[in-house]
């Protein structure tokens, strides 16, 4: 599924297709690394609901919801982060695939978290 | 043999650290030319040869985007350093050797320190550091800089090197598909007897501008050059910078995904993303960055700092003091030279001194967030409320260090990414009201409003914000107009900071402090102390209204008229203690207070007497006196603030603009709280 970066929902994974936008916001994206073809995961949201934190080559990277919408990434599904007990693969099976059901893919994310030591 | 190496690399790698162990501490800090980019230069660490190493910003590219950026390239293209040592973090290596892929296109020999080795071994990660010099062509030395692992090394290899330097054959450029576009463009430049043809073209690839206008083409060749651009974008289907962006990190992982193996599998969570799992965390993040804020606060300006500061006080504001007019009264000095020495240069430096436990408790405070990773932390938690005001949230940390003195506050800016932040960071500066500030509302308030003192100090301290957000809407609506700085911003690694690199972090802005503000400081302390006691004959006066200070006074007071406070209260006589106590403000603000004492009933203790309290109820209304705390609080900061501005911003145009700002902002609130009060009849008896 092709949707905008900032669209990726914690932990969801992506390759990058394009980036849109121009001039220095855009140069210094593809600076730090966000080229077509680079894998890219979502991590997590600010406290107050912006700006982001990414994934990109092994780095983590901050950028705002903003800059975030003119990255056009292909949704990979949930890149499962932390496998531990059962229901971590079980989940990480059936998040594969297509993400139709966010809110459920959500909510299980959030109760896999709170099941982490 | 004279050579100059260039240390090139990417923020967070380490780069300051292998800096201090090459040179030691015989570092020289400045600035660049025209920016407050600061520039560190050092003479290596060799016996036989006579190297310095320019220490350049930490950047990501050779992109013309940050002043960072544009400092770093103009340097390596113009001064031509014989030596590059780009230090590269081994433990976010793509990235790191994309810098790496422009640095080689300068024709300018490059070693690679490979750096934080010894997190790569802990993690149990491998690199192939003999196919990564066989594929980029340049030597690659492993070192740990944190803890001094290999630095001899490559200190012995990059002197070699120098001496018998060599090119890759092939930079990631020339090996791509777009490498016949690159020769042509070449040729071009050849042509037009441009040196660094290699640099210049993919910069000419890339349509970047400036480079651009700086290399004066003429028409016809830019034609060509055009030319070549377009017909390799439509052969390419792409567009060159995006194209040129891509090819530089596809070289880079075919590279790496042969060369560099990873020990963990990809999803486990590093220590970094643990820690970052509470302390950014949705729920913990804004309440544990209180937490660290208010520590730093109080280890700096608050209960811990004026702990620290009380006996360093005591050496400076008594025992000392005390000793020199004991030794100038045994050696019978005259009562002129008593005075220029006790009230005019060591009540200076006295006051100096007095703020530098301070400011090195905060410097250090700020040095180990910074290099722990917590700063870039900050940035990303408060950024959503920030951007409001056209700053991005690191723009926190400098604006509450003005609570506590706006030297170490305009200092601090320099964390700050981009100018104009910085601009506007340092303008809204005296808005948050220092310390210094305090002794004007406690006389103040004590005397006019002794009922609800607490009350009326706060609601200046909350004027002083609501000034502050309001300026920053308009200022961002006019003079700073243009685009929001992009926030694009690396959450680095956790790391613990070295406590060498932090001492002397700590004691370069320490340094710089006493030095700048010092000279500042003590002449216009000098100054202020002459123009009290001297008339403009240069005769010693008696009645300090006759001084230069009491005819400058008379002189702007009436400025004050709308104010309240310009004209003693029921009269049209002119205030003139007034205007000249803002004056002597310049020099710290305190001095407000023990000006009025000592101008209007010879008592210059800077405490609320009884002869003092009636003084001032005899010349304020409650309303002017409301109206005068509020311009204290709002104009210019003290000369030390204002050295210390002009140094952070480089230019006098844009101190000029922050004074003038400031003291107009002051004098319109100031008026309006008077002309508002008087007509709603708000304590005027």
């Amino acid at each position: 599924m092709v949707v905008s970066l900032k669209e990726l929902r914690p932990s969801e994974s992506g390759v990058i297709k394009s980036i849109g936008g121009s001039g220095p916001i855009r140069r210094r994206l593809m600076d730090m690394g966000i080229t077509p073809g680079a894998n890219i995961t979502m991590r997590k949201v600010a406290p107050l609901g912006d700006p982001l934190e990414i994934n990109i080559r092994g780095y983590e990277l901050s950028l705002r919801k903003a800059e975030a919408a003119q990255v056009i990434v292909e949704s990979t599904g949930h890149h499962h982060h932390h496998h531990h007990g059962s229901f971590g693969h079980g989940w990480g099976r059936r998040s594969h695939g297509h993400c139709a059901n966010r809110e459920e893919n959500e909510a299980l994310y959030l109760t896999d978290l709170k099941k982490q030591p | 043999m004279a050579y100059s190496f260039a240390l090139a690399g990417n923020p967070n790698s380490g780069k300051t650290t292998l800096f201090n162990r090459l040179t030691g501490s015989n570092a020289h800090v400045g600035n660049w030319p025209g920016v407050t980019v600061e520039r560190r230069e050092g003479k290596l660490k060799n016996k036989n040869d006579d190297i310095t190493v320019v220490d350049l910003p930490g950047i990501y590219s050779l992109s013309p985007y940050t002043p960072e950026e544009v400092v770093a390239r103009d340097y390596l293209s113009h001064n031509k350093p014989d030596l590059i040592i780009n230090i590269v973090d081994a433990t976010n290596i793509e990235r790191n050797l994309y810098l790496t892929t422009q640095l080689l296109e300068l024709q300018i020999p490059v070693i690679v320190a490979l750096n934080m080795m010894d997190e790569v071994k802990a993690r149990k990660d491998s690199i192939d550091i003999g196919s990564l010099e066989k594929k980029f062509g340049i030597p690659f030395i492993p070192i740990a800089a944190a803890k001094g692992h290999g630095v001899k090394e490559l200190l012995e290899k990059a002197v070699a090197f120098v001496k018998k330097p060599s090119l890759p054959e092939k930079t990631a450029l020339e090996s791509s598909k777009i490498s016949e576009a690159i020769s042509d463009i070449r040729k071009y430049l050849d042509n037009a007897g441009i040196e660094k043809t290699l640099y210049y073209s993919v910069k000419l690839l890339e349509r970047d501008i400036k480079i651009k206008e700086d290399l004066k083409l003429d028409a016809e060749t830019e034609n060509a050059i055009e030319g070549i651009i377009k017909a390799e974008e439509d052969k390419q289907e792409q567009e060159m910078e995006t194209l040129i962006a891509d090819l530089r990190y596809r070289f880079i992982t075919t590279i790496t995904s042969k060369s560099v193996k990873k020990g963990k599998s990809e999803g486990e969570l590093s220590v970094t993303d643990k820690i970052d799992r509470v302390v950014t965390s949705r729920i913990l993040g804004i309440p544990i960055f209180f937490a660290i804020m208010y520590l730093v606060f109080e280890l700096s300006v608050g209960s811990v700092g004026k702990m620290l500061a009380e006996p360093f006080e005591l050496l400076t504001g008594e025992i000392i003091p005390n000793a020199i007019s004991s030794f100038l009264a045994s050696v019978g000095t005259s009562e002129f030279v008593t005075s220029l020495i006790m009230d005019g240069i060591v009540n200076g430096i006295a006051s100096l001194l007095g703020f530098l436990p301070l400011i090195v408790m905060l410097f250090l405070c700020l040095s180990i967030l910074e290099d722990v990773g917590y700063m870039a932390r900050i940035a990303f938690v408060m950024d959503r409320i920030f951007r409001h005001f056209g700053l991005s949230g690191k723009a926190f940390v400098p604006l509450i260090m003005g609570y506590g003195c706006s030297v170490p506050g305009i200092m601090a800016t320099r964390t700050l990414e981009d100018e104009k932040s910085r601009r506007l960071a340092i303008t809204l500066m005296p808005f948050m009201s220092c310390g210094a500030k305090i002794p004007v509302y406690a006389v103040f308030a004590g005397v006019f409003f002794a009922q609800s003192q607490a009350t009326v100090t706060f609601s200046i301290y909350m004027l002083g914000l609501a000034v502050a957000m309001i300026s920053a809407i308009i200022l961002n609506k006019t003079v700073f107009k243009g685009e929001a700085p992009p926030f694009v911003l690396e959450l680095p690694a956790y790391r613990i900071p070295t406590l060498k690199s932090l001492l002397i972090h700590t004691w370069e802005k320490a340094k710089g402090y006493v030095i700048k503000v010092g000279t500042v400081l003590l002449t216009m302390s000098v100054v202020i102390w002459f123009c009290q006691r001297f008339s403009f004959s240069m005769q010693m006066v008696e009645d300090p209204a006759q001084s230069i200070l009491g005819v400058v006074g008379t002189f702007i007071s009436p400025i004050f008229t709308l104010n309240g406070f310009g004209l003693v209260k029921n009269s049209s006589i002119i205030n003139w203690q007034v205007g000249a106590a803002l004056l002597t403000g310049f020099v710290a603000k305190e001095a407000v207070v023990s000006s009025l004492g000592i101008l209007y009933i010879a008592q210059g203790a800077g405490e609320l007497t009884p002869a003092l309290s009636a003084a001032l109820g005899a010349n304020f209304t409650p309303l002017s006196a409301y109206a005068f705390m509020a311009f204290v609080l709002l104009y210019a900061p003290c000369v030390a603030a204002i050295a210390t501005a002009k140094k952070e911003l480089g230019s006098w145009k844009w101190t000029g603009f922050t004074i003038a700002y400031q003291c107009g902002v002051a004098w319109i609130v100031s008026m309006l709280i008077y002309q508002i009060g008087s007509l709603l009849g708000i304590g005027l008896v």
